[in-house]
């Protein structure tokens, strides 16, 4: 199952959908704005505990965001 | 949720990219030392007190990340195979002899002995100190999993 880098865009517009800047969003769990900007990008792979500050803070469930299914995994 | 570490500041982005960084160069450092030491030792034949520092962080180096690596679980070793303990003693004594060989550090074979000796001696120790790591981080790892 090859790791492949693709944009995160349910993340992005999840974040979008609550006006928030990467950086208000990086403020809120303690990140960098840069972090958030490489995982949205698909260029950074997130720890779980990070994944659920994301979707904590989004209001959202970690498979929300986060998951995909095997064939594109 | 707070995901930055409290001193620093970085995130987890951050801290893998230095540890990352950290190792690469960690083990360059080391293989230039070990290089330094070589080119001293066979080429430059400088005495032994000339590099001896160099030779004591090398050993310090490889000492302590193993049995680091060990204790943390970076290697699991499920079970001790005396056959391949005994291959790798073996392994060690044959480079050594080769080593000191090729160095020549001692005059004539009347000195090879005493240098095989002290060579068999210090890997016996060494081998015994990364076997007992390396059962008590075993130890530890199936604490740590252990179904609560």
């Amino acid at each position: 199952m090859g790791q492949q880098q693709t944009t995160n865009l349910r993340m992005r517009s999840a974040r979008a959908a609550l006006g928030w800047t990467q950086q208000d969003l990086a403020a809120a769990i303690g990140a960098t704005r840069q972090t958030i900007g490489l995982i949205e990008n698909g260029l950074y792979n997130p720890s779980l505990k990070l994944c659920l500050s994301i979707a904590h803070a989004l209001n959202k469930k970690l498979d929300d965001l986060f998951w995909e299914e095997a064939s594109n995994a | 949720m707070h995901n930055k570490a409290k001193l620093t500041g970085l995130d987890e982005r951050g801290r893998d990219s230095i540890k990352t960084i950290a190792s690469i160069m960690y083990f360059i450092n080391l293989q230039v030392i070990i290089f330094d030491v070589l080119i001293r030792q066979i080429f430059l034949k400088q005495d032994y007190h000339d590099f001896e520092d160099l030779a004591v962080i090398i050993v310090f180096n490889a000492l302590v990340f193993l049995i680091a690596v060990f204790w943390k679980g970076g290697i699991t070793i499920p079970r001790f195979n005396m056959l391949t303990i005994g291959a790798v003693y073996v392994a060690i004594l044959i480079i050594g002899s080769l080593l000191g060989v090729l160095i020549g550090r001692f005059s004539g074979w009347g000195g090879y002995w005493p240098y095989l000796g002290r060579v068999a001696g210090v890997s016996a120790i060494l081998l015994c100190i990364y076997i007992l790591a390396a059962w008590l981080g075993n130890r530890r790892m199936n604490k740590l999993s252990e179904e609560q």
